[in-house]
């Protein structure tokens, strides 16, 4: 696939609302993926920053990424203590055409058993898929790096600037087998941080609040992203068990030399419009819907690993006053376990502090979103619902007018 | 005299067709000079021109062939009917005139009367067209003398030819309105019946549903206007097996019931009151139990049949119906695949008349395969549907449940409320399940079975040809037996026994020639009905189908614009 548009099939709105999705203070930096191009397995995007900031060379350039690229940027954050009290940004996904690749292969391997155009509207439809996907990764990954620029703590930093900037490799595909060690021991870790979570002693109630409230949020969101995910797909079966319908109509018409030959043609064009219009729905259904649902799922996750990193540092802070508690009792070493637990109390406070605010403006960044989607789903559907009235009016009014 | 000719060899022509391919039907009437006229059922309307059979041809010109719809085939010419004694004798010694004849014979109406060898070309059966069976006869009382045939021994035929060809043309058309103002079989026809309520009696594998039969009527054949009677299944299976027998071979297009299904059947027998029985089958085995009902009574013979009269009123149960296995869906394709070993067209040489009833065999086949595929098509759209229904509620009820656990008190309740507009598209989704079947698979699915039970028509049609050419062969057998009795010396004896076979075939040959152009006939005014009708059901299908899909979005669309303000009450 070529040079993505970004306007394409989608409604208008897309183009502008990807840059909308993400809240951005200022323009001293603003980043897009201009382009992206998909090679055999790779997608190379090309990432095109506009910057005022002093800390960049220039103030507008590109550069080529790779989506491991991205990966290693979001370790870099997630994994810097730095940041410990921040939510970071949800990486974006592996770009996965493999489904659809599969799903073009076995269309081709049918190919006998349809008529042409039945052939024709299916590789239509699966190519439309493409697209669609196509531009949802670059989405993904477009947001990722614009929630990044609209931190006003995370976009200063030093891995940040050299992603955006450096022209060459990041040579960080090496680093694939490390990746798959290191992501091992985080499924590992996980359960572990789910279980201190959940036995921990919380003593302030407002993070109280938020272990619970995150972690059953975490879980029903995933449900929810999973159903809509399976309604979308179910619903776009039915529209393209239209073209099916349709052929057949059409066949039958041919066969059929009498008056209502016109009749079955008028309903065979009756299914294929409804077709494309019921695709357009459910296309719209996933953008604003589903992929709202999916973007919360990953970023309720993102807050959940703070809950986290906060968790286990309260857990160092235990252990932290324990020792001193020791110490003290055997005054043995007490100056430095009083050294350690300072700093353990010190860090843990920052992160505390900072979670703080990072929850708070979660809880607005989802509210927002949702609303913005929500709203922006439902005058799509009326939209789309309105459209599909006239057309089935239009065919009723047709078949007035035949014998 | 001159057209004739050519003639011979090919069929009457029924389709209005110019090319006189008359055949020598007079050597029939010829042989039974006293037979009568035989009216043929059906038609009656005649608005044909013809010389009504009554005006007996004075000139001998018009010799009025009585056509069962009193459709003349005016003669030209006092050719009308070949010598009785002389077509015998041509016959005797001509040619294999049936042989010759018989594929024109098959064509149609024409009878294949072997033509005398010395005007081969004048044996044209008087093209009467099929509708009119007994134009034979009805020339032949016209001109009960022997008259002396003009051109030859069968005269009459050539100019029973170049006339019927008009008038082939003119009753064909006659008959074809007859059958419009006579048999409308539009839905109007005062009466309606519905299938209703389901009810298992008894218990375990013995038990069995009955339906209720709901008629209402104003017509005067039935002693109320509004009855119920109750029925089982297999008292439709008996039914049908009764229509069957006693219409299916004058070519009547019947409708079937629904398929036994011992499968299903089994799980409904085997539920318990409290478990759900099956609802799903047994409510689309109702909706086609009434259709099937409906169909029966649409059509005018049908309708007069006693048994089907009493299938509606009689109040107590009927006698159980046995060897139901035969008679369900099974069994109809079982009779149609050994048919489909034997000869599937009429093996003689085709005239218009012929070619019109293969093109619409054809025409039957195609449109049965097609009907199959769509109803496939649909019944996988069904599937579809029903899972995208599944996915709703499912998605509903996730979005419940995190509008529970969202914090935000006004992004809760917009969660809730789309929750509740994905189970409101659930119950469209459903309701539009439910009405696309009905409009539209059902009637798919019926009338892939009605085009199943053309298909057996068609072959009646085929093997009344059969009869009929056999009884021509036979004939000849005997006639060829009697000439050479009448050669040998010692077979004198023999030859009264041999006349009467001979007259004993004749008959049959006649029988059998009546009964093919009755079927003929049958068969298309049939097949125009079903025409018809399938036109106005598929027409009106479509046209609530349409209907049914717009009230759905236009409910959909309420839906959304009445969640816009719940989407745009949200605010940090």
């Amino acid at each position: 696939m070529a040079m993505l548009e970004p306007s394409g099939s989608m409604d208008e709105i897309d183009g502008k609302q990807r840059a909308d999705t993400v809240d951005l203070n200022d323009s001293d930096l603003v980043i897009d993926i201009s382009d992206a191009l998909s090679e055999k397995d790779k997608v190379k995007f090309t990432v095109h920053t506009k910057t005022k900031l002093p800390n960049f060379q220039n103030s507008e350039f590109s550069v080529s990424r790779q989506h491991e690229e991205f990966i290693w940027l979001h370790d870099r954050f997630n994994e810097s203590e730095e940041y410990a009290g921040l939510i970071i940004p949800p990486a974006p996904t592996r770009p996965d055409f493999d489904s659809s690749r599969a799903k073009l292969q076995k269309l081709s391997d049918s190919e006998s058993t349809l008529t042409k155009e039945e052939y024709d509207k299916m590789k239509q439809e699966l190519e439309a898929e493409y697209l669609a996907m196509f531009k949802k990764t670059v989405s993904m990954h477009e947001v990722f790096l614009q929630r990044l620029a609209a931190h006003p703590v995370l976009r200063n930093d030093n891995n940040f600037r050299v992603f955006l900037e450096y022209k060459e490799d990041l040579s960080v595909r090496g680093k694939n087998a490390r990746e798959q060690i290191s992501g091992f021991f985080k499924t590992l870790t996980k359960t572990a941080d789910e279980v201190l979570l959940t036995n921990q002693k919380e003593s302030d109630e407002f993070f109280e609040r938020q272990k619970q409230f995150l972690t059953t949020y975490n879980t029903k969101i995933k449900d929810a992203t999973a159903a809509a995910d399976k309604s979308t797909r179910t619903h776009k079966a039915v529209a393209d068990t239209y073209i099916k319908v349709s052929g057949g109509l059409n066949t039958l018409a041919t066969a059929d030399k009498t008056d209502l030959s016109r009749y079955l043609l008028l309903l065979a064009d009756f299914f294929e419009k409804a077709r494309k219009l019921e695709s357009r729905v459910q296309s719209d259904a996933d953008l604003k819907l589903s992929d709202t649902l999916r973007y919360y799922m990953r970023d309720s996750k993102a807050a959940l690993d703070l809950m986290y990193r906060r968790s286990r540092c309260l857990a160092d802070f235990d252990t932290a006053n324990k020792n001193l508690d020791r110490a003290r009792t055997k005054n043995k070493e007490v100056q430095q376990a009083e050294a350690a637990q300072q700093n353990i109390k010190k860090k843990f406070e920052t992160i505390s502090e900072k979670a703080k605010d990072e929850l708070n403006d979660f809880k607005t960044r989802r509210v927002q979103m949702f609303r913005k989607n929500l709203v922006e789903l439902t005058e799509l559907q009326i939209k789309h619902t309105k459209a599909q009235i006239q057309m089935i009016k239009g065919v009723l009014q047709q078949s007035e007018t035949l014998p | 005299m001159s057209d004739d000719q050519d003639q011979r060899e090919s069929p009457p022509d029924f389709g209005g067709d110019d090319s006189s391919k008359a055949d020598d039907t007079l050597f029939v009437s010829a042989i039974s000079p006293t037979t009568v006229d035989i009216p043929l059922s059906g038609g009656e309307d005649d608005d044909e021109d013809e010389n009504p059979f009554g005006a007996p041809p004075p000139t001998r010109e018009k010799t009025a062939t009585n056509t069962t719809n009193s459709v003349e085939v005016p003669v030209e010419n006092e050719r009308n009917l070949p010598e009785p004694e002389k077509s015998i004798v041509d016959i005797d010694e001509d040619e294999d005139i049936f042989g010759a004849n018989t594929p024109v014979a098959a064509a149609t109406t024409s009878s294949s009367t072997p033509v005398p060898k010395s005007k081969p070309a004048t044996e044209s059966a008087p093209s009467t067209p099929i509708k009119q069976e007994s134009s034979l006869f009805s020339v032949d009382t016209s001109s009960s003398s022997p008259k002396t045939p003009v051109v030859k021994s069968t005269p009459s035929f050539d100019s029973q030819i170049s006339s019927s060809t008009s008038t082939t043309k003119n009753v064909l058309s006659g008959t074809v309105t007859a059958s419009h103002t006579v048999e409308k079989r539009g839905k109007d026809n005062d009466i309606e019946i519905t299938v209703s309520d389901p009810t298992k009696v008894g218990d375990g594998m013995s038990s069995y549903m009955t339906y209720r039969i709901t008629t209402k009527t104003t017509l005067p054949i039935f002693k109320k206007s509004e009855f119920s009677v109750n029925r089982r299944f297999s008292d439709f299976l008996g039914l049908h097996a009764k229509v069957v027998n006693k219409h299916l071979q004058a070519g009547l297009f019947l409708p079937s019931p629904p398929e036994k299904d011992t499968l299903s059947m089994a799980k409904v027998k085997i539920s318990n009151k409290e478990e759900a029985v099956p609802t799903d089958f047994i409510d689309r085995r109702r909706a086609l139990l009434e259709r099937y009902l409906n169909r029966l009574v649409q059509h005018p013979k049908l309708l007069e049949d006693t048994d089907v009269q009493t299938f509606l009123e009689f109040s107590n149960d009927l006698p159980k119906s046995t060897n139901t296995q035969a008679l369900s869906g099974a069994g109809v394709l079982r009779a149609l695949n050994n048919i489909s070993h034997q000869v599937t067209k009429l093996t003689t040489k085709t005239s218009e008349q012929d070619q019109w009833f293969e093109e619409r065999h054809g025409f039957v086949l195609e449109l049965h395969t097609h009907l199959k595929h769509l109803y496939n098509q649909f019944n996988s759209l069904y599937s579809q549907r029903k899972e995208a229904g599944h996915a709703l509620k499912q998605f509903s009820i996730s979005l419940n449940h995190l509008a529970n656990t969202e914090e935000h008190m006004l992004l809760s309740s917009a969660l809730s409320e789309l929750a509740n507009l994905e189970e409101k598209l659930d119950q469209i989704n459903n309701d539009e399940i439910l009405k696309e079947y009905s409009t539209l698979t059902e009637l798919i699915k019926e009338y892939v079975s009605l085009l199943d039970m053309v298909q057996l028509a068609f072959h009646e049609r085929i093997k009344s040809h059969q009869q009929w050419l056999h009884a021509e062969d036979m004939l000849k057998k005997k006639r060829d037996a009697k000439t050479k009795l009448e050669q040998s010396p010692k077979g004198a004896d023999k030859l009264p026994q041999a006349e009467m076979e001979i007259n004993e075939w004749e008959g049959k040959v006649v029988r059998g020639k009546e009964d093919f152009e009755r079927i003929s006939s049958t068969i298309k005014q049939e097949m125009e009905a079903f025409e018809e009708i399938r036109l106005d059901d598929f027409k009106k299908a479509f046209d609530t189908y349409l209907r049914n899909v717009l009230e759905q979005h236009e409910k959909i669309l309420q839906i959304w614009e009445g969640y816009l303000p719940e989407a745009n009450k949200i605010n940090i």
